[in-house]
């Protein structure tokens, strides 16, 4: 793989241009268009290069990919890498339906690796980084923060860089035959493995609720919390992500939880139990 | 004020340029908090309320644009508040609630807008006028940051004022309140997480998770190695079974008068 992935000096020039390029491919989202624009703008130098000589067949591609598309940022360049290499080849022999076969291609590739992204840098690293760096910050360390944006950052832009070339030299070939092969499943799921353990760590470390209430039950003082503790440590906080995951799985939508939750705290605040 | 102002609008330019103008950092309130610190001079208060916020919107994310609540904002002015109206994190936590909730309104604004940008550069594609497109992406990039920061400006300027007052009117029971909120929310940004990668086969493992660092008292990033250990053990394993899986059935294909003994043979192996 590492002999293919070998970039002659006029490529890596291009392939430099598109990475910093499509670091702006969010500048103009809508709803209607998504990240399209920003990914027609990120290939502009290089389709005029790749269309030199022929004005109209520059603006055409330009045009035609400027439509829908949107995907996890994670995953944009190695999409563009894969375009830019398709560009190219209907730049020397121009392809039969080459505008439905673009965006066939965008289009298919834009669900699952969004699906992967999400799970893999939004659901798993984000938490992890979090973890790690809240830890270290709710004490006041600033090197908690500077943590968070190392250990989210340096696997973020690895995977931007190296999946521009990637796309570029490999094509969409090499994502197929990922999918077929069910590699891409398994680390998916790895990767929930992973979030799952660290988000029941963090109901534990970062879900402070506490009862505060200790009542006198004739004459001896009965502490709840503790009576709470000896039951199981951290109880009530893994009871209240639990329940709130039943009734969000049940389709109660997050805010009508949040609602529910600020009702709560006005309740525990107000009657003293907590707080 | 007008200096405060200026500087938080600063943070907030940056941070959005950051977000969607440039690079598409991942805004949270971890790293946005510290900031606003530096340019109020509390570091040190900004990074403890950026990771209690961080807690609180642990499970507010962006997926495929739709935005829930809008965590830059949020984390900008909570820490902004919390550090000039010297009340510390529980204020934070209780501003910057409803605060990233109205903020989106903002932002669908500004999305809005975007619309009629795209127009204008669908326009000038087709006028053949890549000049008027560059034009118009790079005004995206600084509009989007731009208009949250002159709101910044604006809402510090001569917000601080009024949410002090209304922050002192409150009794010391709606305090208890905010207290039990900011200690409650966390729980269900976990849930919102856990439900978002939902896969009942990895489920036990959140107890794991929950066990070691209750019981055993492990830190994040003991359980994050281990979780990672166990995690690149499970792809390896679950890779060669479906590539074992893939080659039965090759041979079952190609050889079908065995194939039939060899799937019940498969069946009866795995039930």
């Amino acid at each position: 793989m590492s002999n293919k992935l070998v970039l002659s000096k006029e490529e890596k020039k291009d392939i430099n241009t598109l990475f910093w390029r499509q670091m702006t491919v969010m500048a103009e989202m809508t709803y209607i268009r998504m990240q399209g624009p920003g990914f027609g703008w990120s290939l502009m130098p290089l389709l005029k290069k790749i269309y030199k000589d022929d004005e109209k067949a520059y603006y055409e591609a330009l045009q035609r990919n400027m439509m829908y598309f949107n995907t996890n940022p994670a995953f944009v360049p190695f999409i563009q890498g894969i375009v830019y290499s398709m560009e190219k080849e209907n730049a020397k022999k121009p392809i039969e339906n080459f505008n439905e076969s673009v965006n066939g291609l965008k289009i298919g590739l834009m669900g699952p690796l969004a699906g992967l992204g999400d799970s893999f840098f939004t659901g798993t690293l984000r938490v992890i980084a979090a973890g790690i760096g809240m830890g270290m910050a709710m004490s006041g360390n600033i090197l908690g923060s500077i943590l968070f944006l190392l250990i989210y950052n340096i696997p973020f832009y690895f995977v931007r860089y190296y999946g521009t070339v990637i796309g570029y030299k490999l094509g969409s070939s090499y994502i197929q035959e990922a999918t077929q092969s069910g590699v891409l499943k398994s680390i998916t799921k790895g990767c929930s493995l992973l979030g799952m353990m660290m988000i029941g760590a963090m109901t534990y470390l970062n879900v402070p609720f506490k009862l505060t209430v200790v009542h006198e039950l004739a004459g001896a003082k009965l502490d709840l919390q503790a009576v709470l503790d000896s039951i199981m440590k951290g109880i009530l906080p893994l009871t209240m992500v639990l329940m709130s995951l039943f009734l969000l799985k049940k389709g109660k939508s997050a805010n009508w939880l949040l609602i529910v939750l600020l009702i709560f705290s006005v309740i525990a605040g107000g009657l003293g139990i907590a707080g | 004020m007008i200096m405060q102002a200026l500087l938080v609008a600063i943070v907030m330019f940056i941070v959005k340029f950051l977000d969607w103008g440039a690079l598409n950092i991942s805004p949270r309130p971890i790293w946005i908090g510290p900031l606003v610190g530096l340019a109020l001079g509390d570091l040190q208060t900004g990074v403890i309320i950026g990771a209690t916020l961080e807690a609180v919107f642990m499970g507010t994310f962006t997926v495929g644009g739709s935005v829930p609540s809008d965590i830059t904002a949020a984390a900008v002015f909570g820490t902004a508040f919390g550090i000039l109206l010297h009340e510390g994190t529980t204020a934070a936590v209780a501003l910057a609630v409803p605060i990233g909730l109205l903020a989106v309104l903002v932002f669908n604004l500004i999305v809005l807008i975007f619309n009629f940008v795209v127009a204008y550069e669908d326009k000038a594609v087709a006028e053949y006028n890549d000049k008027k497109f560059n034009r118009a992406h790079y005004f995206a990039m600084i509009f989007y940051a731009g208009a949250y920061a002159v709101m910044a400006f604006v809402v510090i300027m001569f917000g601080t004022s009024a949410v002090q007052a209304f922050m002192d009117s409150l009794p010391a029971s709606v305090n208890r309140m905010l207290n039990v909120m900011a200690q409650v929310l966390p729980a269900l940004g976990f849930a919102i997480l856990v439900k978002s990668m939902w896969d009942k086969e990895m489920f036990p493992f959140y107890f794991v998770g929950f066990i070691l660092a209750a019981y055993l008292s492990l830190d994040t990033i003991g359980i994050a190695v281990l979780g990672a250990a166990f995690a690149i053990y499970y792809i390896f394993s679950d890779f060669r079974k479906t590539k074992e899986l893939d080659a039965i059935k090759k041979v079952s294909a190609s050889a079908p008068n065995s194939g039939n003994t060899i799937n019940s043979e498969m069946e009866d192996f795995l039930s």
